[in-house]
């Protein structure tokens, strides 16, 4: 049965996550997910979201005795600059990381306020630490294609090095149609990368710049407004079972073919998909 | 009343001794005579940060009658000594979480012997007259256990706290009785091999050694059912075995 492989030490996962850097992402979300993201940049709302889910993935892995290298990490920038790494600081043109080098190595460590109910019916401001690895950026074009091939070379390296492993995801995150040249082929040929556990998943998340109401995981195209929408639903792979039950937990409609892929994503959208995709299926 | 029991345990395959997170209570050997006698084994969650402390805290709770309040206490004020680094701390602040079984066997004044279980979450007592298993508790069937039981945590909170569900069940003991404390991994296993095979308390009752324990741990952590899923999970497994007599 595929998407069951334990994840351990001895047998790490990988997340490779590949980050639009282009001009567009300078602009603000959509005016009703705006309010969401603080007035932030779709760059600024996706570096927080990115730099927080870092963080998250080294408290899971933190035990007692230390971090558990459960999984390794890549970010991979596409934009104006080209496509490469996107890690700041020690990390920097590091491509895949163990999660322990991450938890030690963060670019800086900013203070920041965080609002929490007081548990009297008031709000009270709490200072907390937030590591940073990953600054937010955003010039140029789009060239999607070229990520998907350059996350194919580094994932097909990492699968030759632990083929036993739970399958690699990459999480694809842009606001825009591809510049370079058609992604579909690229993507295909990733999604083909396989372990003995099954292949690897890739899920697009779609940033929003407009009012429009997010599609959140659909099972069909049927839905989708325009050709963008739908070669990203063609690239996105279906579900495994784990992640279905997951959504349905969420309270969210699953289907057998529903697809990892949100189209018109507000921040809020993004943050509970990189929480869902990233979830431990069987940490040891 | 005479009581003998026995702890059996291993880590998961592949991770240090260590690095094991259940708990039982008692640890040692105990072979005595008593009036009264409480045991428990507890389960520390895997993705949470000093689990095992927890999970030992507990067992000595079940067993001294201490509240829950005051094993917080030492779990905080133990864990709180330690220069950690930032993410330790973070994790700190969410707790340690653990399931927890207990028994608590009584000599009857009259004739009837009486016995008390405790449990929150998917820790199993499965107690066994004649080489039958009369009753399984808290879960009774093996599709029963799932990834998301009722916990304990190491920090108060409402929210969880609501969710603890301790459940109880109390009952009569009998000369000769055996009970079986088992972690989930190890009680799904034995509730599945019961279903189907209707041979598990002679299983669990053939283990007389730490070696005959790692062999029938290993076969069956290594054995793939149809699904293609391990027989037993590989898990930190504990088995703790009390047998009474009046």
């Amino acid at each position: 049965m595929p998407y069951t492989a334990e994840i351990s030490r001895t047998n790490p996962s990988c997340f490779l996550f590949l980050i639009d850097q282009s001009g567009s992402m300078q602009e603000p979300f959509g005016s009703a997910d705006g309010a969401a993201a603080g007035g932030k940049t779709k760059a600024e709302g996706l570096a927080d979201a990115i730099n927080r889910l870092l963080q998250n993935l080294v408290i899971k892995c933190a035990k007692s005795d230390g971090i558990r290298d459960y999984y390794h990490v890549g970010v991979i920038g596409y934009g104006g600059k080209g496509v490469g790494p996107a890690f700041g600081g020690a990390l920097k043109d590091k491509d895949m990381v163990p999660v322990s080098e991450i938890a030690n190595n963060p670019m800086r460590v900013e203070q920041r306020v965080k609002k929490t109910d007081d548990g009297a019916g008031g709000i009270i401001e709490q200072k907390i630490k937030f590591p940073v690895w990953f600054d937010a950026m955003g010039e140029g074009g789009t060239p999607m294609c070229t990520a998907f091939i350059t996350a194919n070379k580094l994932l097909t390296k990492w699968i030759s090095e632990h083929p036993n492993c739970f399958p690699p995801i990459v999480i694809n995150i842009s606001d825009g149609e591809s510049s370079d040249m058609d992604p579909y082929q690229a993507a295909c040929d990733l999604l083909s990368l396989a372990s003995t556990d099954g292949e690897v998943l890739l899920f697009n998340l779609h940033l929003s710049s407009s009012k429009e109401k997010a599609i959140e995981y659909p099972s069909s195209d049927e839905n989708l407004p325009d050709d963008h929408s739908k070669l990203l639903y063609s690239m996105s792979s279906l579900l495994p079972e784990y992640m279905q039950k997951m959504l349905s937990q969420e309270g969210l409609p699953v289907t057998y073919y529903t697809r990892g892929f949100v189209f018109n994503a507000d921040l809020v959208s993004v943050i509970r998909f990189l929480d869902i995709g990233t979830r431990p299926a069987n940490l040891r | 009343m005479h009581v003998n029991a026995k702890t059996f345990w291993l880590p998961k395959s592949g991770n240090a001794i260590e690095e094991y997170e259940d708990a039982a209570y008692p640890f040692e050997l105990f072979d005595a005579e008593v009036a009264e006698f409480k045991c428990a084994v507890a389960d520390g969650a895997t993705e949470t940060s000093f689990a095992g402390l927890w999970a030992q805290l507990l067992v000595e709770g079940f067993a001294e009658k201490h509240p829950l309040k005051l094993l917080r206490e030492r779990w905080n004020a133990d864990v709180r000594q330690k220069d950690l680094p930032w993410y330790a701390e973070e994790k700190l602040e969410k707790g340690a979480y653990a399931a927890l079984a207990g028994l608590h066997l009584k000599k009857g004044r009259g004739k009837k012997n009486s016995y008390l279980i405790e449990a929150t979450g998917d820790c199993c007592v499965f107690h066994v007259r004649d080489n039958e298993m009369i009753s399984s508790f808290p879960m009774l069937r093996s599709e029963e256990f799932h990834n998301a039981p009722a916990l304990i945590c190491s920090h108060e909170d409402a929210r969880v706290d609501a969710q603890m569900e301790k459940l109880s069940k109390k009952g009569e003991w009998k000369d000769g009785d055996t009970f079986f404390l088992l972690t989930d991994a190890i009680a799904c296993w034995a509730l599945k091999r019961e279903e189907e095979l209707q041979d598990m308390t002679n299983v669990l009752q053939n283990i007389e050694t730490h070696d005959d324990f790692c062999r029938l741990v290993g076969e069956e952590r290594q054995s793939i059912l149809e699904d293609g899923r391990a027989a037993m999970k590989n898990d930190d497994v504990t088995l703790l075995c009390v047998t009474v007599c009046t």
